[in-house]
């Protein structure tokens, strides 16, 4: 890919982590971005399912015909692990 | 021996109502107090805090949070914090508390913190106004955690922030958003004042494991980096006045 095509993929990303994070439906900052193609992967976490087809949603609004692959998971963990001992 | 259970970043609103609690059904048999280092809420909303508020009340142990800068960003932090407080929850913002845990006194000293970088990368109090307003609120409050760390007479001393004091803890993050994540000025503080254990959450992707220069452990205890509903430590603290003597059994 030549360097422009390469600019242009950033300032993408850097416009999708701006409305994953401004964006009440999703609010979350710290999701990854990568854009391949006509392809916007998102992973990370979120606290509900709501928030989690939020981030579809407003990727798939500010660039309409690119595919999303939402890779976001819930962040429910288990009640699990062994104490460390400090 | 004290037994500290913390998470930070629960992020919470109306839809993660009900997700929390079922998994915090053996806190009381593993824990002491529970902390939780910040972002209670996704948009910093009031009826955010109280969803969450509802969710942890009632719980058999202490529990004690700070806000996170996920709090703030409906600028009602205020409110925020005081709904967290009608559930029972005591939330620290450069104060401390000390709880009595069978005799013995878990002090913690709690609040946000803030970012400006380590060293070799860190913002500097220099040039544009904007620039030092951000360090010079860094080194205010880093001031304020130490002042309230000095005063804080306990034998088990616990310090609980949002932000990272230490690079270590951030480690799977961009480096370059690490003077977004935390300070060292943070560091600093707890190193001249002293305490067992730092707590904080924020990074998500980062570590979970590491200490202050000053040899202070630092846990990073973002719900995505511990993987788990909240993650246990095990703290002997000392008793002031005989650094030797362990406390508890």
């Amino acid at each position: 890919m030549d360097r422009p095509s390469d600019e242009r993929r950033d300032y993408l990303i850097a416009r999708i982590h701006e409305a994953l994070s401004r964006d009440p439906r999703v609010g979350e900052l710290e999701l990854e971005v990568s854009v391949t193609g006509g392809t916007v992967l998102v992973s990370g976490t979120v606290a509900s399912d709501e928030q989690r087809r939020a981030v579809s949603e407003v990727v798939e609004e500010l660039l309409p015909g690119h595919r999303v692959a939402n890779e976001v998971a819930l962040a429910t963990f288990p009640e699990t692990g062994e104490a460390e001992r400090l | 021996m004290i037994r500290i259970a913390a998470v930070g970043d629960l992020h919470f609103d109306p839809d993660a109502a009900g997700t929390v609690r079922p998994r915090l059904e053996h806190l009381g048999e593993r824990a002491d107090v529970f902390l939780v280092a910040g972002d209670l809420t996704r948009l910093g909303e009031p009826h955010e805090a109280k969803v969450l508020a509802q969710e942890l009340e009632g719980l058999p142990v202490p529990v004690v949070a700070v806000l996170g800068n996920h709090d703030y960003h409906a600028d009602r932090e205020d409110q925020v914090r005081e709904v967290v407080e009608q559930g029972g929850i005591t939330v620290l913002d450069g104060e401390s508390t000390v709880l009595d845990v069978d005799g013995t006194r878990v002090g913690i000293a709690g609040m946000k913190g803030f970012g400006g970088g380590f060293a070799g990368a860190s913002a500097t109090d220099f040039g544009e106004p904007e620039m030092k307003a951000f360090v010079r609120h860094t080194i205010e409050v880093a001031g304020k955690l130490e002042r309230v760390l000095r005063d804080l007479d306990a034998d088990v001393r616990v310090v609980l922030l949002h932000y990272s004091p230490v690079a270590e803890t951030l480690r799977g993050e961009p480096p370059e958003i690490h003077a977004f994540l935390g300070s060292y000025y943070l560091a600093e503080a707890i190193d001249r004042a002293g305490a067992d254990l730092v707590i904080h959450g924020h990074a998500h992707r980062g570590s979970e494991r590491g200490a202050t220069p000053g040899g202070v452990p630092v846990r990073n205890v973002a719900l995505p980096v511990i993987q788990r509903a909240y993650a246990v430590y095990e703290v002997a603290g000392r008793r002031a006045g005989d650094p030797d003597a362990a406390v508890g059994a």
